[in-house]
């Protein structure tokens, strides 16, 4: 029964992304606002009718105009369906959540119960090429990225949508590197575990024209290499808007620490150097990227982020270093993706030969949350 | 004897793929590869997965592939001999072509895409991954070099005309009597900026067939045996030849490769196969 149920769930999400996908592109910006007002109205009325209705047995409002079509109350205005955003049809539509009476006397129990509707668009995954955006997973949604590059270095990232709000994962980066002096070329540590929590609001959710807001924290398991100890931390706030159907804007603020100290338990607790000593100048960082849909199933990337560079036999032995990424996103299908491009470690230095070009395979399943979903029905 | 095997080796070559390609597609449409000889173009097109093999008459082979992503970019990666180096520079003093393995990424725009008359762009970095050694342990053990260039293609008439530039940067470092060395192409921050240029013609009576010529740059490590006293150097490599469109997506080449301080009978003779595969 459950498993029935989970094939017909999944089979809708399906059918929704393929919906909102073709979409997109064809709707302007006036007949999504019109579209949003028009379900906002709807569902404040239906609401509204609901409340007045007569008891327990009722199953369905009768003070609802016919030619409505409702949508759920919990539903973002931002992600309307393609039928919805056209025109009123004829039939009234409730779904199944909120015609059902409450079943106990319990004044306090919601007559209605919320089901996560959200259905995002393509390009609003938690991560551009290298920085974070203000977009969070879907409750349930597992997305999974792996990735390679042409100095070696591999990377993970593994992550959890917690009901549409938050976000926990566990990733490796090869992204911070070490250098023995000023002199030396920097080598990246790798591999860099660190684990990660998001939570925030999506974009629209409070109000119109509300961008995505995150605030994450993200820090690493102590490293031990080259004979010292390191590890990082990094909180960001970031906040995500898109600009029409084809673009979106991403920028936020980071606030890093790191430490470094050598792994000989004998030497002098002094010697260990951290990021917080050096004052907020030297941890406070800006990033932002930009995303365009160039073509229906690839989007063009471009980002700047932040990694903390060690140095060993350095003064000062942590530097916050710029990362510039360009790119393109490929969406083979609603789950799978494939990304690559040009990664500059440390743009203040303006190498060439530190660029490297890499690719990842992205993955989004919605097993779990569809899963989820079908138990819970 | 190595000649001689090697010659064989380039006519089995040969004559594989000229029997591959007994039956001749239509000719309906003009070829848009990545590359003219060796400079590279502004086309991101061809195929899902694009593909190409080449050999010379000195029996030296290169391979490459690459992945186009939505008809925007395209990534790959390539082996060939197309940087030289002085090998045992110590020794002998000689320039090598040496084997170097190379990722590549481009993305770019369709001509006409944004406005009309607009020609085909595309920015490429190209970044080496590994070569070959360059002799004893007191010579450098590898180069490490990336390319960044920005590059314009249009059909114009029966011609396809290429223009661009190409920013090189390499390095190399050597270890003589325990003090480290390093080597620079560039003394300054920012690469080494060349023009690269490239003309196709394909004539209207030959519909299967383009001829080819081309000016690119490519880095070499000449050690000791620079009077100059420019160990690492940028060179030019001019490109001519013919290219014949077999299938849809397959074509054959032969070019001929010319560079910098090098005579004529140096010059080299390529003959390449290349393939498009999927939509």
């Amino acid at each position: 029964m459950i498993a029935r149920k989970f094939q017909r769930t999944r089979q809708a999400n399906r059918n929704d992304n393929r919906s909102l996908y073709a979409m997109l592109p064809k709707t302007s910006q006036r007949q999504r606002l019109a579209a949003i007002a028009i379900v906002i109205v709807n569902a404040g009325v239906v609401t509204q009718a609901l409340a007045q209705s007569p008891g327990p047995d009722a199953t369905a409002p009768t003070a609802v105009p016919p030619d409505t079509q409702v949508a759920p109350a919990d539903k973002p205005a931002d992600v309307v369906t393609p039928a919805a955003s056209v025109e009123a049809q004829p039939v009234v539509q409730i779904p199944e959540s909120i015609t059902q009476p409450a079943t106990t006397d319990n004044p306090y129990q919601p007559r209605f119960v919320a089901k996560p509707a959200i259905k995002r668009a393509i390009s609003d995954l938690p991560e551009l090429l290298a920085a974070p955006t203000g977009y969070l997973l879907g409750a349930g949604d597992i997305y999974s990225r792996s990735g390679l590059d042409t100095g070696g270095g591999v990377s993970t990232d593994l992550r959890v949508g917690l009901g549409d709000v938050a976000e926990f994962g566990i990733a490796t980066t090869d992204q911070i590197r070490a250098r023995e002096s000023q002199e030396k070329t920097a080598q990246r540590i790798s591999p860099y575990v660190t684990a990660s929590f998001r939570m925030g609001v999506a974009e629209n959710r409070l109000f119109r024209h509300q961008p995505g807001l995150t605030l994450g924290f993200r820090k690493s398991f102590q490293r031990d290499t080259d004979s010292f100890k390191t590890q990082i931390a990094e909180l960001t706030l970031v906040a995500s808007k898109h600009l029409g159907s084809r673009a979106s804007l991403h920028a936020g603020a980071a606030f890093w620490d790191a430490s470094i100290s050598p792994s000989d338990p004998s030497s002098d607790p002094a010697a260990t150097f951290a990021l917080h000593d050096q004052g907020l100048r030297k941890q406070l960082r800006g990033f932002g990227g930009v995303a365009v849909k160039a073509t229906n199933n690839a989007d063009v990337l471009i980002d700047v982020a932040w990694a903390p560079e060690f140095c060993y036999q350095c003064t000062q032995q942590i530097k916050l270093r710029a990362l510039l990424s360009w790119g393109v996103r490929y969406n083979i299908a609603d789950w799978i993706r494939i990304e690559s491009g040009v990664r500059v470690s440390d743009i203040q230095s303006a190498n060439l030969l530190d660029a490297q070009i890499f690719g990842q395979l992205t993955f989004v399943s919605h097993t779990l949350r569809n899963f989820i979903e079908a138990v819970r029905d | 004897m190595i000649h001689i095997a090697a010659t064989r080796r380039c006519a089995i070559f040969a004559a594989t793929v000229l029997a591959g390609t007994a039956q001749l597609a239509s000719a309906d449409e003009r070829r848009h590869q990545s590359m003219v000889v060796t400079a590279p173009t502004a086309f991101i097109e061809g195929g899902a997965i694009q593909a190409n093999a080449r050999i010379d008459q000195r029996g030296d082979w290169a391979m490459g592939a690459s992945l186009i992503l939505g008809g925007i970019a395209s990534v790959g990666i390539s082996s060939d001999y197309n940087l030289r180096a002085c090998i045992q520079c110590i020794a002998n003093n000689k320039i090598q072509p040496i084997r170097a393995t190379s990722a590549t990424f481009r993305m770019g725009a369709r001509a006409d895409q944004w406005f009309h008359g607009q020609p085909a762009l595309a920015l490429g970095v190209r970044v080496m991954m590994s070569s070959d050694s360059l002799g004893t342990s007191a010579e450098p053990k590898a180069i490490r070099s990336a390319d960044i260039y920005a590059v314009a293609s249009r059909d114009i008439a029966t011609f396809t005309v290429h223009g661009g530039v190409i920013g090189q940067d390499a390095e190399t470092v050597e270890t003589i009597s325990d003090v480290r060395i390093v080597h620079r192409l560039v003394s300054s921050r920012w690469p080494q900026i060349r023009p690269i240029a490239a003309l196709q013609w394909h004539p209207s009576i030959y519909p299967r067939t383009t001829l080819m010529a081309d000016l690119s740059w490519l880095v070499e490590w000449r050690g000791n045996s620079n009077p100059s006293g420019e160990k690492l150097t940028q060179t030019w490599i001019a490109g001519w030849g013919v290219q014949f469109r077999a299938y849809r997506r397959t074509t054959l080449d032969l070019t001929v490769r010319h560079r910098q301080d090098e005579g004529l009978p140096s010059s080299t003779v390529v003959l390449g196969v290349h393939f498009g595969l999927g939509s």
